[in-house]
């Protein structure tokens, strides 16, 4: 019996390949290959296990002490726990539930907020004379908590882990006990302490956390303008200078905020503003 | 290598039930003996359109040119254990049909690869065992008939020792000459080392003996480039394209047959005939020529296909050969895979009334694995299901045909670890 197939004529298998070919080059678009990441190799994959967490947070605390090293700790416990209540009622809502965020104020006049990985958030008391109701404070610390949920910093300091680094993974930073992995350690301190206090964080992340905050604004039922308020004031004062030069322009994250309310019907969407509990709690310092 | 030439070297064959050594290589009559890889062998080597990873060194190296991070990437056939059987090879003196086997197991590494940036694009090596035999058995059967007439076989007595590998390693280089477009090529030196050892003893029915024993062994040296091309003509479609040909340069067969016929055939008492040949006739390889295409509709899910073409060499025909392969991710850590491909003979179908005819057995196999991933790593165990049916004649000048099936089950193991 003979075998019957087309494509044993190589003639035609010839065509076929051509073809190929020429679609091959004929085609010009480009599009990129991100496609092919599988879902164990997207970005926040590596930092999911408990070792990792253990470690951002063992990393957060000492960037914490870092941060305390620069501004003092304003030794205010009303207002210190007044903070905490906001912020930790902002947290119910974030993604990271494994994570307790803690929340302190930094005496100092500078406009500013940090956030340390593993919960960490300071908000200056130059920050707070800005503010003018808790759903704006609430935005704001929101900013920070929505750093430490999407791994701002941890990525950052650690995106070639699995690339270029010589060490593998964040936790190895911590679990090591060599005095190389202290020197790695230490180095990736200053990094991070470059990214809060110089370099920055990176504009699509600053805009990302502005958008994550104002749902967390939404999703707590604070005014979800709040954020939008305070950089508009911020704006409006000429404090942008103020910053530190840590954030990207004013103008881009304002425009990025009511594009996106816009677009998740929450412009004009009522919610608290709680003036008078943060004029008692807080200007009244 | 022909089949024929073969024959012509082996066949001493004085009782007509004698069967035959077979072929000499593991599976001169198929392409597809080995599926490398951890990833590549749980979606049935549906791979061409993939091959972002160290075993796309193998299957299509530009491939690697996508890939994410410098990778390791080992892969083990735990297990192998394959039965081919020859339905009624023999006939008892009561006439009912026995089925002869031939088994094989073996443990072998079948795949390492390593890839990392270089200069522009990505280096890559990495070594393959594309073909990997193993036979150890001892046979026995009794009141056997034999071709010669009012003689039967009390005891016919079969030991078989086969060893066959084929190696392939070498260097890989793969460059992106855009967002959608790399090609890559591997070199791969090829390495063939064959061994069969088989043992014959019959006693008969009227008292007299034949003992044979054959050794051949083959060594064979070559090369073997691929050339790939990897594409991307709208988002979340690729394709592939390979094309690859393997040339010897140095071929080394030989064989011993030692045999001591019965007295009715003209033996002595210390009558021992034994014969040596030897040759260098280097056997042709087919063109290969590789067409793949993968969906990636998202980061959980993938969809490929492959089709093979393998040009017409020698005696063997063109085949044609196809892969599917999916893989789906149960959670960021735990992905399934599974496959299906074809992997057909390249002999034609056998004929009535001739003899010495090369067997004909198409192949189907399928696929399926677990990978569990961690930070940096990933550790597949998965198994490979292969049948087969088809014809064969394996008693030596005798027109009669014989029914083969094969089975054969794989479990491997594989891992990668990028760095």
């Amino acid at each position: 019996m003979k075998r019957k197939a087309i494509f044993y004529t190589p003639i035609l298998w010839l065509i076929f390949n051509l073809a190929f070919l020429f679609a091959t080059f004929t085609f010009t678009s480009s599009y990129a290959s991100d496609f092919r990441k599988r879902i164990s190799q997207l970005d926040d994959y590596p930092y999911r296990t408990e070792d990792d967490i253990k470690a951002e947070i063992i990393f957060g605390r000492e960037l914490s002490a870092r941060i305390l090293g620069r501004y003092p700790l304003l030794k205010d416990k009303t207002l210190t726990e007044y903070i905490n209540l906001v912020g930790k009622a902002m947290s119910q809502h974030a993604a990271r539930p494994e994570i307790e965020f803690r929340f302190g104020i930094l005496d100092t006049d500078t406009i500013n907020a940090f956030s340390a990985p593993g919960g960490y958030i300071f908000i200056t008391k130059g920050c707070l004379k800005l503010i003018e109701d808790e759903a704006e404070l609430a935005g704001i610390l929101g900013h920070e908590i929505a750093h430490i949920t999407e791994r701002h910093i941890v990525k950052e300091i650690n995106l070639k882990a699995t690339d270029e680094s010589p060490i593998s993974g964040f936790a190895s930073l911590i679990a090591g006990a060599t005095g190389s992995a202290e020197v790695v350690f230490t180095t990736f301190i200053d990094k991070a302490y470059e990214i809060l206090f110089e370099r920055g964080y990176k504009k699509e992340d600053e805009l990302s956390s502005d958008t994550i905050a104002t749902t967390l604004l939404a999703t707590t039922g604070y005014d979800s303008s709040g954020l939008l308020r305070f950089l508009k004031r911020l704006s409006e004062k000429g404090h942008e200078k103020d910053m530190e030069g840590t954030h990207p322009g004013l103008e881009n994250r304002i425009r990025a905020i009511e594009e996106y309310m816009e677009k998740n019907q929450l412009t004009g969407k009522e919610g608290a503003l709680l003036k008078e509990r943060f004029y008692e709690k807080a200007k009244a310092k | 290598m022909k089949k024929q030439r073969l024959n012509n070297l082996l066949f001493f064959t004085i009782i007509s039930i004698m069967i035959q050594p077979s072929v000499l290589l593991a599976d001169e009559y198929h392409y597809i003996n080995s599926l490398p890889g951890e990833r590549a062998a749980g979606m049935g080597g549906a791979y061409i359109a993939v091959s972002d990873d160290p075993s796309g060194c193998f299957y299509n190296p530009a491939g690697i040119a996508l890939a994410s991070a410098r990778r390791l990437s080992i892969s083990v056939n735990a297990y192998n254990i394959s039965t081919k059987t020859y339905k009624d090879a023999l006939h008892k003196t009561t006439g009912e049909g026995e089925d002869w086997e031939l088994r094989s197991s073996r443990l072998i590494p079948n795949f390492f690869g390593v890839i990392q940036r270089f200069g522009p694009g990505i280096i890559g090596f990495s070594y393959a065992v594309t073909d990997f035999t193993s036979r150890d058995q001892e046979q026995v059967f009794r009141d056997i008939r034999s071709a010669i007439p009012g003689v039967n076989i009390d005891r016919y007595v079969i030991n078989i020792d086969d060893v066959d590998n084929a190696y392939n390693f070498g260097p890989s280089y793969a460059i992106k000459l855009g967002d959608n477009l790399s090609v890559g090529a591997t070199l791969y030196f090829y390495h063939r080392d064959s061994k069969i050892i088989r043992n014959h003893l019959i006693n008969l029915s009227n008292g007299e003996f034949n003992w044979e024993n054959y050794y051949l062994s083959l060594k064979e040296y070559g090369l073997r480039p691929i050339i790939g091309l990897m594409f991307s003509p709208v988002d979340k479609i690729s394709l592939g394209f390979t094309i690859s040909r393997t040339f010897l340069f140095d071929s080394d067969l030989r064989a011993q047959a030692t045999i001591r016929g019965p007295a009715s055939f003209g033996y002595g008492l210390n009558d021992v005939k034994f014969e040596v040949r030897e040759s260098s006739e280097k056997r042709s390889f087919p063109l290969e020529t590789k067409f793949g295409v993968a969906y990636f509709p998202s980061p959980s899910f993938l969809l490929s296909g492959d089709l093979y073409y393998y040009t017409r060499v020698e005696n063997y025909e063109p085949v044609l050969n196809g892969a599917i392969g999916a893989e789906y991710y149960l959670s960021p850590s735990i992905a399934m895979r599974f496959g299906l491909f074809t992997d057909r003979a390249n002999t034609p179908y056998l004929k009535r009334d001739r003899i010495n005819q090369p067997e004909h057995v198409d192949n189907y196999g399928t696929t399926l694995s677990i990978t569990y991933f961690t930070r940096n790593s990933s550790l597949t165990l998965g198994a490979i299901y292969t049948y087969g049916t088809g014809e064969a004649q394996v008693i030596s000048n005798s027109p009669a045909i014989q029914e083969v099936r094969i089975d054969s089950i794989t479990v491997f193991v594989g891992g990668g670890y990028s760095f």
